[in-house]
């Protein structure tokens, strides 16, 4: 009677137990998915801080030349010299390009017209015009990308126009 | 109470749940709080750069105006920040052609801007037309519509430019015309 009485809603050592099992094994699964899902979010904002370091980096050393000429564009070691060692320092790939809006008149624009003035990119290497490049140097569907505008003065006739350089950087 | 060895073992398990969905909740927060910190911190980078772009551009930009005299053209050369000066001293109005020229130059750079821009300018000398040390010149984007000043105002109609947040560049104080000016350029995101 008394072996009865301490043995009593015992049901085996693994049946005992067996009930934690299920608050053990979710609470692993929380900890190792808050894990991964920091590990990714944390990634994410990671690689968009590197292309947003890359993107600034690349845009204030094209900038150190106040005004941009058509020269400095094309010219070896410009603006594609400086692409190529913002693939070089941060491991992603760049592209800039110069844009204006179309203006109508003094105070009109054409907000649905840009006006490509020029862009360079790099591809695989070297650095191309990618307008003559049958590759697609834009980032692909998919990729993680961050395109920001910067704004400059651009040598134009007799004066100068406000135009924008707008650099992509992508991973 | 008496508790049998069952219930221990599914409130010890209770009890590491909670604890593992705590630890999860404190690593998902710790490890937004700190990616979120360094995208922010490259963000303010990229927005007081912008600014400050702004205007160096403004503040360097050499253009031409064409002028009527006596049914012929003649090409005009002026800095903007010199006509701005102008425009304070009261040369020229609204109506003008070298102020919407030069108007026209802001408005290029505010329809490139990726928020808009807000620039305030002061005049360190009082007896100005415009822009006085107390009463700043506002050029916003789209002015025409008066959108940004219009949502930067209060109910009570008054300008509070601290309404909505934004990034700004340093304040400068530039030669312009005869004049001496104080100003900023303001980004809203």
């Amino acid at each position: 009677m008394m072996l009865m009485a301490a043995t009593r809603g015992y049901i085996g050592p693994l049946g005992d137990d067996f009930p934690a099992i299920f608050p053990i094994a979710m609470g692993l699964l929380l900890f190792f998915s808050a894990i991964t899902l920091t590990y990714d979010y944390y990634n994410t904002k990671h690689d968009a801080a590197l292309l947003l370091e890359a993107n600034t980096a690349l845009a204030k050393a094209a900038r150190a030349q106040l005004v941009f000429t058509q020269d400095y564009w094309d010219e070896e070691g410009g603006v594609c010299d400086l692409i190529d060692k913002t693939k070089a320092n941060y491991g992603v790939r760049a592209k800039a390009e110069l844009l204006q809006f179309e203006r109508l008149g003094p105070t009109k624009y054409d907000f649905n017209k840009i006006r490509k003035i020029d862009g360079k990119t790099l591809g695989d290497n070297p650095c191309v015009d990618y307008e003559d490049d049958d590759r697609n140097p834009l980032p692909y569907e998919g990729d993680f990308f961050i395109s920001l505008t910067y704004p400059i003065l651009l040598k134009s006739g007799n004066g100068q126009e406000i135009a924008t350089l707008v650099v992509t950087t992508w991973m | 109470m008496d508790v049998k060895r069952g219930q221990a073992v599914v409130i010890d398990g209770l009890f590491f749940l909670m604890i593992c969905g705590f630890a999860a909740a404190t690593l998902l927060w710790a490890g937004s709080v700190y990616g979120d910190k360094s995208f922010e911190a490259y963000r303010y980078i990229y927005m007081t750069d912008y600014t400050g772009g702004a205007m160096a551009v403004l503040s360097n930009l050499d253009y031409e105006y064409t002028v009527s005299i006596g049914g012929s053209s003649a090409a005009v050369k002026a800095a903007w920040l010199d006509e701005l000066g102008s425009y304070m001293l009261g040369e020229f109005n609204e109506t003008d052609a070298r102020y919407k020229v030069m108007r026209g130059h802001w408005d290029t750079l505010c329809s490139q801007a990726p928020a808009p821009l807000l620039l305030t300018v002061y005049s360190e000398y009082e007896g100005t037309a415009r822009g006085t040390q107390e009463e700043p010149l506002y050029f916003a984007c789209g002015e025409g519509d008066r959108s940004l000043l219009k949502a930067l105002e209060d109910e009570d109609g008054e300008l509070n430019i601290f309404k909505y947040p934004y990034y700004s560049s340093d304040i400068m104080s530039k030669s312009c015309s005869t004049l001496r000016c104080i100003m900023d350029i303001k980004i809203y995101y």
